[in-house]
């Protein structure tokens, strides 16, 4: 089983690095933000009770970006593959449906590492420009791995179950998601506009999502329903 | 059987009497029992003596001195906090009060030792908000009193009479021109140690006193406000071993050597035998100069050597030494407190130019792109790929932070200063009242001082966030700022009144129709705006920079136009220091509806910017400095051309 997982992932990892997509995607993802973050600076005014707009605009911009990739592009089968990732690998390998799927998450652990660590100087530059705190980036960082890895869960349940709708639905999640976000009027900490009251909802959802890819039956009915065998 | 029940019945009250006035005794004695105990937990056993002002507790509204002598009774030594508060309550609005600091100092005391703490502080007549002297011990109040002064409120001049007996020139209260003068009087060991203590004096006397216990801040303090373009009569009247102390040695440039009683014109003068610095004698009998008059610290020293002593004389000769009525006092003190919330509130972040910004960040991108392409061709692992982005990735960043992240820290700790100052006619001395406003990045300390010798911090107003600013200290001129707690930015207003120097040089040429006004800026400042009031006229120059002459014409007598005063002052808001034509109209309102009669008056009013005077408040650390201040100077035209003309 850990030499089936450590294939997956090393394979997985391999079809994302060595492609140029990965990489367009990763400089994207730094370069937005840092972009919005950037141009907006003469806009920062001084509230006595509010930390500078750069704090905000960093922290929701790095956040939607990389839950925009997450969700749309990572696990996309229009951009990765031509068939289906978990049945390619389960012809191949002949391995358990968690093994798989589990060396997919774990995969997926690293490339948003990645994705995060290149967002590092932008958020030390906010940092510097007094938009953050570094006990509240270290909180943000934390967060926003976390809710990253969720919705990368979510992602890949929808580009196995959804063969032709997954595209409209990874977008209506994204919505709620960014509406969730933006009009919420909670905060996570003064400088960071997210609200957490989501994060269990949105953990319960991608655990029944990865419990339900993990069982068998469910490949079948998957399969029925689409015409496959 | 109605007798035992009547005796019963009477026992029973009496009895119930008595239980209750037990009761109340023991509850009030375990009161005042507990109350006992309480305070000698606190151990506050402290005997306080407030002298404010000068003598019998009377002052000019403004700057007066204050000594606080606390002397520990106790048997334990009392370690403290003293503080001077003024509340200031908006009976509008209840949330509304405004807490500001003007003294703040730990104070420890040993056990049956005494200790006096000398300040000045800006006294105005205000029912809403009154100083409270607190003496606080683990933030709780042990000593609360309210500073209240005998004020004199007046335009008259202020004479200072510091001698011993605190009597004896009461006659300069009428002068010869029938204005009215006050006069105050101090004892030499109640001098105090700031210059500003005297800032309401027009003339200071010394008198018959001991001057020979003064300690160097007390001399400096009269050096100091001397310096400021005012002057000083050392009479005739003291003895020897006061006249030859150090005060008296550094302020007249004659040494006094003996002193004896002569007859002049029938009546007995006290005469003191001076000599100069080439050991001549200057005063050998009874003859003419009486008087000396020394330029000397920047201001006027006057020597009386020869003092009658029959009072009609004297009075005849003190009188010819009283000032003549200047104009002073432009402005009121603090009358820009109620812009305080829009100067803090315009401060803007200094933030370096976006394109260098984005630069840094291509570099970060460039290498990137470069790992990720060593990947693509198969040239590197993917695992060594991923250790050096990372490693690169900190690196980066943590270089960045230290670098240019920490300057961009440094340049946003921001004191802005809008300063109004005050310069009299004939002196390159100037006085300045400053309203200071400051940003302070959360992830850095900051700390601000002035130099003792110049100036005063005044007012600390507590407001928001400014709540949360634990260090300062105003008893020796300096303000910390430490870290913030909840990691916000921290923002701040206080004032400070200092002196420093201003060489704006100014001529005055008289023509038949019209004045040529000739500026030389030497000022080290940038003159954005000058103008002149004369005649209930405006007349405009254009900026005058560093260096620059300009001349300005003014007419006479026709009045050419009228124009709103506040023509082109919207060209100049955009200072470096935040000033707005709100701002700017308030400070020409106090300039111009100050009445005082002269023949012909002229006021200069000048907008400057630069990196701010001199002597004004510093950085410890690195910090940015905001500076923008209206600059005014009265001028008596009638004086100004006689001077001219000599």
């Amino acid at each position: 089983m850990l030499k089936n997982l450590l294939l997956i992932i090393i394979a997985d990892l391999n079809k994302h690095f060595k492609s140029r997509k990965f990489m367009i995607i990763n400089i994207l993802s730094a370069l937005i933000p840092a972009l919005i973050v950037i141009l907006s600076l003469s806009y920062n005014k001084f509230n006595i009770d509010q930390f500078p707009l750069n704090g905000q605009l960093y922290t929701l911009s790095v956040l939607l970006v990389l839950s925009f990739i997450n969700l749309k592009i990572l696990y996309s089968r229009f951009n990765f593959s031509n068939g289906k990732v978990a049945q390619e690998w389960k012809k191949r390998l002949n391995c358990k449906y968690f093994t798989l799927y589990f060396a997919l998450f774990l995969s997926l652990l690293i490339q948003n590492i990645i994705l995060v660590i290149s967002n590092l100087p932008l958020g030390f530059m906010v940092m510097a420009l007094g938009g953050l705190s570094f006990s509240s980036l270290k909180k943000y960082y934390l967060v926003c791995y976390f809710i990253i890895n969720l919705l990368g869960i979510i992602a890949i349940f929808l580009n196995e179950v959804f063969k032709n709708t997954g595209a409209m639905i990874t977008i209506y999640i994204y919505l709620i998601f960014v509406s969730l976000i933006i009009f919420s009027p909670n905060r996570m900490e003064s400088a960071i506009y997210i609200d957490l009251n989501f994060l269990p909802y949105l953990l319960i959802l991608a655990l029944i999502f990865f419990l339900l890819l993990i069982f068998p039956a469910f490949h079948k009915l998957i399969n029925k329903n689409n015409g496959e065998v | 059987m109605k007798f035992k029940n009547l005796l019963k019945y009477i026992l029973w009250t009496k009895l119930i009497f008595l239980v209750i006035i037990a009761i109340i005794f023991v509850i009030l004695f375990f009161n005042i029992n507990s109350k006992a105990i309480d305070s000698e937990n606190k151990r506050d056993k402290l005997k306080v003596n407030v002298t404010a002002g000068f003598q019998g507790q009377q002052a000019p509204e403004g700057w007066v001195p204050l000594t606080i002598e606390i002397e520990n009774t106790g048997d334990s030594d009392f370690q403290g906090e003293l503080k001077i508060e003024i509340l200031k309550r908006d009976i509008l609005a209840a949330d509304n009060n405004i807490q500001t600091t003007s003294y703040k100092k730990i104070i420890n005391i040993e056990k049956k030792r005494k200790k006096n703490f000398q300040t000045v502080i800006l006294y105005e007549k205000d029912f809403f908000a009154i100083p409270h002297i607190k003496i606080l011990r683990n933030n709780k109040i042990i000593y609360d009193k309210v500073l209240e002064l005998d004020l004199k409120i007046d335009y008259s001049s202020n004479i200072l009479i510091i001698n011993q007996s605190g009597s004896g020139y009461d006659f300069l209260q009428k002068d010869k021109s029938g204005d009215s003068n006050r006069i105050y009087y101090l004892q030499p060991k109640h001098m105090s140690e700031d210059w500003l203590a005297y800032r309401e004096m027009d003339l200071i006397i010394l008198g018959r006193g001991d001057f020979s216990n003064l300690n160097r801040k007390q001399i400096d303090a009269i050096k100091y406000w001397v310096n400021q373009g005012n002057k000083i009569v050392i009479s005739a009247s003291g003895d020897f071993l006061s006249y030859n102390s150090q005060l008296i040695n550094e302020l007249s440039p004659y040494d006094y050597v003996k002193k004896e009683m002569i007859e002049v014109d029938n009546s007995l003068a006290e005469i003191w035998y001076l000599r100069d610095l080439k050991n001549n004698l200057l005063l050998k009998d009874g003859n003419l100069p009486q008087v000396i008059k020394v330029d000397k610290f920047g201001g006027k020293i006057i020597c009386v050597a020869l003092e009658p002593l029959v009072i009609s004389k004297k009075e005849e000769l003190y009188f010819n030494l009283l000032p003549e009525m200047e104009e002073k006092g432009y402005t009121d003190y603090a009358f820009l407190d109620k812009f305080f919330d829009e100067f803090a509130g315009n401060i803007e972040y200094q933030y370096p130019e976006s394109i260098y910004l984005l630069l840094i960040f291509l570099i970060f991108i460039i290498f990137v792109v470069y790992l990720y392409q060593k990947v693509i061709n198969g040239s590197s692992k993917i695992s060594v790929f991923l250790v050096i982005l990372i490693i690169f990735s900190l690196i980066f960043t943590s270089l960045f932070y230290i670098t240019i992240g920490r300057k961009i820290i440094n340049d946003n700790n921001i004191l802005s200063e809008i300063a109004i100052i005050e310069m009299r006619q004939g002196s390159k001395r100037v006085f300045v009242e400053s309203y200071f406003s400051f940003l302070s990045h959360f992830d850095s300390d900051t700390s601000y001082y002035i130099n003792r010798d110049y100036g005063f911090l005044d007012g600390i107003f507590k407001k928001a966030s400014l709540n949360k600013i634990k260090n300062f200290n105003l008893q020796n001129r300096k303000i910390n700022i430490r870290k913030s707690e909840d990691e916000k930015w921290q923002t701040g207003q206080f004032r400070a009144y200092y002196r420093s120097e201003l060489p704006l040089k100014y001529k005055l040429i008289d023509e038949e129709d019209k004045y040529i006004f000739v500026f030389e800026n030497k000022t080290g400042l940038d003159i954005k705006y000058l103008s002149i009031f004369y005649n209930n006229q405006w007349f405009y120059a254009n900026e005058i920079k560093i260096g620059e002459k300009e001349n300005i014409d003014i007419e006479k007598n026709e009045i050419s136009y009228r124009e709103n005063r506040s023509r082109g002052f919207k060209e100049t808001v955009n200072m470096d220091s935040y000033l707005s034509e709100r701002v700017l109209n308030e400070v020409i309102k106090e300039l111009t509806n100050y009445q005082v009669q002269l023949d012909e008056r002229i006021i200069i009013f000048a907008l400057v910017e630069g990196k701010g005077l001199e002597d004004s408040v510093k950085f410890e650390k690195e910090g940015k400095r905001l500076f923008s201040g209206v600059f005014y100077l009265p001028l008596d035209v009638k004086k100004l051309i006689a001077e001219e003309e000599k």
